[in-house]
């Protein structure tokens, strides 16, 4: 992760714990728009003016309907959770949240399994 | 302030040394002056300064102000009047004499032969004028007249105003035990209601007493009669042995030397008191009188902390004291006097509200707390933990609008911290400092700074403060 460039700042990534069916994580990232299903301008900055946000996961394989959680924080302060459910064969999913004028400054969205085991965090700033 | 005890509170042993040496200056200055008119003048001045003090808390403007001015100029009022005085004083006495030695009296001046002499002169019609000084000095009333230098004796001062003695007509000297000079002139008496009998040696005479302590013998030529003159009068004298008393009044000699000087050591102790009784009423005075409030800020001192448990914040670092003395003695107030001292030994992990009293405080003597602010001190120990945080740049500003900030990479991209457990289990990010993107146009990567504060956190050794951000920009796709 230090070494190369990633598309997005990720980290804390955990496993998850023993009894909950193996869930892989192939996408997880931040974007201006989700389009038909695909993320549309990922980006670690997104201008205030673009009023929402989407943090888009996609998982390689999915055998029975699974929750996961996407949780905003802004400065380390929890803003929502997201509970999204990913349902065979669809699965990928995404959440959003609606940007206010005091909403700039670093985030983070933790992506969780429904026992709470890590699976990522995306880091981006919302700027001017 | 403890109105019932002040002096308790308000001594320091440095004005209990304060009051010894000025009493001591007092008493010197009285053992120096006394029998001279400095002492009554003194006197006077230190009514009108009295008079000052009340008429100043009393609120009486006018003559507070020509009170306050006069004790103001006392030093040079005492200087231009005194200044004979003072010489007399200064010349005459050696250092041992004006700093610790008390007067001895000796009987040095033969006043039995004088008296016997000047009534030997009464019978033999000798006119005589012979001059005692007291403590005054003569300089500038007496005009010199020749040196004479010779023990005091019947025949000697019989010869002395012989009427074929070319110096018989002035005034003879004596100090001690000798005819100092001869031939004296002294200062004439501008009176006019004086008796027709008085001639030039009785109006010389009251001229000289007129403006000194001295005393003078007057022997009239025609009349024989034996006067003294003292402090501006002139007394017949029936016989010598009334002349020899009045004498040993005038030079302090007594006949019974062992009363004389018990007199002497009651006289000295009881001005030795008097001095100290007077300076301690003018310290009150001074130091009593005239409170002021002080307002201090000192430094909170912790102490006695636990050793698991670290200080991780204060609600304040120093507190505002608010003291009330003496003028003097909140202005002699140094840092070092203050302590506000809070003891941690009962303090928990967590906040911990720490009330500020008397307990702990150490003010000076003499000085009272009126007022602590604050009166409550928070304190937030915690226990020392170190925890790795993820670093992520916090961007700021505006973004060309044609690019889009895709991707970051952070070396180190985790800092080992050292902090208290309650803040950092609350901390999940260490954020750079604000990394402007208004000029990015292209990726790269550049150096900054962590953003936290290092009076709470701590980088654990090995890691450093600042990291590598690598970005990198693309082109912005049409949505």
């Amino acid at each position: 992760m230090s070494s190369a460039v990633a598309a997005a700042q990720v980290g804390n990534i955990s496993s998850q714990p023993a009894g909950e069916a193996q869930l892989i994580l192939g996408e997880a990232t931040v974007c201006e728009l989700v389009k038909n299903g695909i993320p549309s301008n990922s980006a670690i900055a997104f201008s205030i003016s673009l009023g929402r946000i989407y943090c888009f996961t996609d998982f390689t394989v999915v055998n029975s309907k699974t929750v996961i959680y996407h949780t905003w924080y802004h400065r380390d302060s929890k803003r929502a959770s997201v509970k999204l459910a990913l349902r065979p064969p669809r699965w990928a999913t995404f959440s959003s949240v609606e940007l206010r004028n005091a909403d700039k400054g670093p985030w983070q969205v933790e992506v969780t399994t429904e026992k709470g085991a890590v699976l990522q965090i995306l880091r981006f700033s919302v700027i001017d | 302030m403890d109105p019932i005890n002040p002096f308790q509170t308000a001594a320091r042993w440095q004005d209990l040394a304060d009051i010894l040496i000025t009493s001591y200056v007092l008493f010197r200055f009285y053992v120096l002056f006394r029998g001279t008119n400095v002492l009554r003048v003194l006197f006077a001045l230190a009514c009108i300064w009295f008079a000052q003090r009340i008429a100043t808390s009393a609120g009486f403007i006018v003559s507070g102000w020509i009170s306050q001015g006069i004790v103001a100029a006392a030093a040079l009022i005492i200087i231009v009047v005194f200044r004979n005085e003072i010489r007399a004083v200064l010349q005459t006495q050696n250092i041992k004499a004006i700093l610790w030695q008390l007067p001895q009296k000796k009987v040095t001046t033969p006043l039995e032969v004088i008296a016997e002499s000047a009534f030997e002169m009464s019978r033999r019609r000798i006119g005589a004028l012979i001059v005692l000084p007291g403590k005054e000095d003569l300089e500038e009333l007496v005009q010199h007249g020749i040196s004479w230098q010779g023990n005091v004796s019947k025949e000697m001062l019989m010869s002395v105003f012989w009427p074929d003695n070319p110096v018989h007509d002035g005034a003879a000297l004596i100090r001690g035990s000798r005819v100092q000079e001869v031939g004296c002139i002294l200062p004439l008496s501008k009176r006019d209601d004086l008796p027709s009998s008085y001639g030039t040696r009785h109006r010389a005479a009251l001229g000289l007493v007129e403006n000194s302590d001295a005393m003078v013998i007057i022997v009239s030529e025609e009349s024989r009669a034996v006067s003294t003159a003292r402090k501006g009068r002139i007394t017949e004298v029936a016989n010598k042995e009334r002349l020899d008393q009045l004498l040993r009044a005038h030079t302090g000699i007594r006949l019974k030397a062992r009363s004389g000087f018990m007199n002497e050591v009651l006289e000295f102790s009881l001005a030795g008191i008097l001095s100290v009784i007077i300076v301690t009423g003018i310290w009150f005075s001074i130091t009593r009188g005239q409170d002021i409030l002080g307002t201090f800020d000192v430094p909170v001192e912790y102490v006695n902390r636990t050793p698991q448990l670290e200080i991780m914040d204060t609600s304040v670092t120093s507190v505002e004291l608010r003291l009330s003395g003496s003028r003097s003695m909140i202005g002699a107030i140094r840092p070092e006097q203050l302590r506000v001292v809070v003891d941690l030994s009962q303090a928990v992990n967590g906040k911990n509200n720490i009330p500020i009293n008397s307990d702990n405080l150490t003010l000076p003597p003499g000085v009272a707390l009126n007022d602590v602010n604050p009166h409550i001190i928070e304190v937030s120990m915690d226990v020392l933990i170190e925890k790795e945080l993820p670093v992520q740049a916090d961007w700021v500003g505006t973004l060309n609008s044609a690019l889009v900030l895709t991707a970051v990479a952070i070396d180190p991209d985790k800092i080992n911290f050292v902090g208290g457990k309650n803040l950092l289990d609350g901390i999940r990010t260490v954020y750079t400092e604000e990394i402007p993107v208004d000029r990015i146009t292209q990726s790269t990567e550049i150096t900054v700074s962590l953003d936290f504060n290092p009076a709470k956190l701590k980088i654990s050794s090995g890691d450093k403060g600042k990291v590598t951000v690598r970005y990198a920009v693309m082109p912005r796709l049409p949505p």
